[in-house]
């Protein structure tokens, strides 16, 4: 892959996803015991089906996180990073953690210009002019094509009753 | 069949229909040019935003998406020395050196020619061999379709990548997850937790765009690319014509599009195989296999046309079966079932129209790809290359959430869609396979219901699960695939050890 000049590095070799690998396959067991459990509530016939899945996932993830903790012993764990970049993936989720949550209280447009222009730039990018227009392009076009074109419907908006209006 | 056909054709060349697929293969020439982005996350994208739509331009779409996308991986593998998507990587080996050579515009237009060539016979096959499976599929009973469903689970043996545990446990999340729901034979609500909206289960459209769409914007945060190409590279001029050279390029484009046509039928191959096949057999051919590597343009002629030959035909066993074999034909299969049409012999019984018009628009698309990917095209759209790659992990999110949340007007389906992503995002981290995900999920519910009939009708009796020929061979195939990767591992460690 060819690499631009202010392209991110690849993940670390030297790091291990390892803790990761255990953890996650751990959770994978904790949720088919607990997927079991609540179908052992259900008659025989429902419950068949779905304890059959979730005892082999146990058994899966068991064998999965064993694996890895052998490999941590014989100082071989699975290599590579579990993220390119942690702290821009941390910027990630939490971008779009509050996106979705700003679109559940003042609806679809505010929140998405805001998203198109501030996550972009909480990453370093500080061409903030071609991200607002590449934000006010996409929801304009968004708006004319889906709302008013399609009659498809957008979470309810705090400027519902400007674009009500504009209709 | 051919009235089938004939009654399609009005509908395909309706203009709004043609409007579709070119609206499809412009969108699937930007998804493809860009590097991260792959046509399953641009089909993942398109799908719910046609929710709603008249099927047929939905699938217009869809169809456009799929063979403008496979080409568009192209340009950038020829231009940048970045394949677009996965199956454009054998294309660079030669492209990139051609483009060094100042041949870029001569690649490309070899690049689209073979594309097209290989699609149109693809479509082709789509046509000519899906009715015959259909045909043979109408002898299934209730026994025959549970083992059905087991042999296209077993099929997931071949999209596990290289950790068995792990595709298996894919595959088990998407069965769980297909288990979510009003159970329709007893009425018993399973996981639902109180949670209306859990009722009739997860949404397969929420599940599939969250695990194919949502992992690629985190990715384009973390690698925060600012830059994008520079634009004298679209200062692309004709060289030659890649079409007068017919004669050249035949033996190269008939061979590249078999194998394309096999692999693509085949579950579990993909794109990205077909054309490194198509390459490496294209190589072992050549008078002069030396120069592959360093600019022969029949090395991005069978890479290319080989990488169009999978397209259509991937999916004749998800059509005529309602088997998904690859990733891409999990996505569309999707795709099919949020506008009502469950692929099998019932969706040629009950919509052939509609499913001959889709085989057609694949063909329409992959004409339409020659003239849409054109030079002056491939400057046009190829602009999208020069805008940084970061300002479009926002973008993407924007489409993903006005789609989903418009299929059922739910802000809950925008959570799920977020956990989904997560979770997606999680497993790719750690190659846990997202397509056995979306097997599970759109099998699960029919080896479930089949079961259950095949015993009510043998009165509990389970050897009656291996009672009919059908049955039996669909058993050992299952049996067959799933054994496959054991048995390769055992003989490498063999070797290995000898």
């Amino acid at each position: 892959m060819e690499v631009t000049e202010d392209a991110a590095p690849a993940a670390p070799e030297g790091r291990s996803r390892s803790p990761v690998e255990i953890v996650f396959a751990l959770v994978l067991v904790a949720v088919s015991l607990a997927v079991i459990a609540t179908a052992s509530t259900y008659p025989f016939e429902s419950a068949a089906y779905p304890i059959a899945i979730a005892a082999g996932m146990a058994v899966l993830g068991l064998w999965i996180a064993a694996r890895e903790i052998l490999r941590r012993l014989r100082r071989k764990p699975t290599p590579g990073a579990f993220a390119l970049h942690g702290p821009r993936l941390g910027i990630g989720v939490a971008g779009l953690v509050a996106y979705f949550a700003a679109i559940s209280l003042i609806g679809f447009i505010l929140p998405s210009l805001a998203l198109c222009v501030f996550l972009p730039a909480a990453v370093g990018f500080r061409r903030w002019g071609l991200a607002a227009v590449v934000g006010v392009v996409c929801v304009v076009s968004i708006l004319l094509i889906f709302v008013y074109a399609l009659g498809r419907p957008i979470p309810e908006d705090l400027l519902s009753p400007l674009l009500a209006k504009l209709r | 069949m051919i009235d089938a056909l004939l009654h399609a054709i009005p509908l395909v060349f309706a203009p709004m229909n043609i409007l579709a697929m070119f609206i499809g293969l412009i969108a699937g020439l930007v998804v493809g040019c860009l590097p991260g982005l792959t046509v399953v996350t641009g089909l993942a994208v398109l799908i719910p935003l046609t929710f709603g739509l008249d099927p047929m331009f939905a699938l217009g779409m869809m169809a456009g998406m799929y063979n403008g996308g496979s080409y568009g991986g192209a340009i950038p593998a020829i231009l940048m020395r970045v394949p677009g998507t996965p199956a454009s990587v054998a294309t660079v080996l030669d492209g990139y050196k051609m483009t060094q050579k100042g041949q870029a515009a001569y690649a490309l237009q070899v690049a689209l020619l073979s594309g097209v060539i290989g699609s149109v016979l693809s479509s082709i096959s789509l046509i000519l061999l899906s009715p015959p499976l259909v045909s043979f599929s109408l002898l299934f009973g209730p026994i025959e379709y549970f083992w059905l469903g087991i042999l296209g689970l077993a099929t997931v043996s071949s999209l596990l990548g290289d950790d068995l545990p792990k595709g298996l446990i894919a595959c088990g999340i998407g069965l769980l997850i297909g288990a979510v729901g009003q159970d329709i034979s007893n009425g018993t609500e399973r996981f639902t937790f109180g949670q209306l909206d859990l009722l009739d289960g997860f949404s397969a459209i929420v599940l599939l765009t969250g695990l194919f769409a949502v992992p690629p914007v985190l990715q384009i945060v973390e690698e925060a690319v600012k830059t994008g190409m520079s634009g004298d590279k679209l200062k692309l001029h004709r060289q030659g014509s890649a079409l007068s050279q017919w004669r050249f390029f035949t033996p190269v484009w008939i061979r590249s599009s078999i194998i394309g046509i096999i692999i693509g039928i085949l579950p579990g191959a993909g794109g990205s195989m077909s054309s490194f096949l198509a390459y490496n057999e294209a190589k072992r051919v050549a008078r002069n296999p030396e120069t592959f590597g360093h600019g022969n343009p029949e090395g991005v002629a069978a890479s290319e046309c080989g990488n169009g030959a999978d397209n259509a035909a991937s999916l004749i066993p998800a059509l005529a079966l309602g088997i998904p074999g690859s990733g891409v034909a999990a996505v569309i299969l999707g795709g099919l079932l949020v506008h009502g049409l469950r692929p099998g012999p019932q969706l040629f019984r009950e919509h052939p129209d509609i499913v001959y018009g889709f085989m057609l628009q694949f063909l329409v698309t992959s004409f339409l790809l020659a003239i849409v990917g054109g030079l002056a095209a491939t400057r046009i759209f190829g602009q999208v290359l020069r805008l940084p790659r970061i300002v479009l992990a926002p973008v993407i999110l924007l489409f993903v959430t006005v789609g989903v949340y418009s299929v059922n007007n739910s802000l809950f389906d925008l959570w799920v869609l977020l956990g989904v992503g997560l979770i997606g995002y999680i497993m790719e981290r750690l190659d846990y396979p997202s397509a056995p995900i979306v097997l599970g999920l759109l099998l699960g519910p029919m080896v479930e219901s089949q079961l259950r009939l095949a015993l009510t009708i043998s009165g509990g009796n389970a050897s009656a699960l291996v009672s009919t020929p059908i049955a039996v061979i669909l058993a050992l195939l299952s049996a067959a695939i799933l054994l496959t990767p054991a048995w390769r591992l055992f003989r490498q460690r063999r070797t290995a050890a000898a």
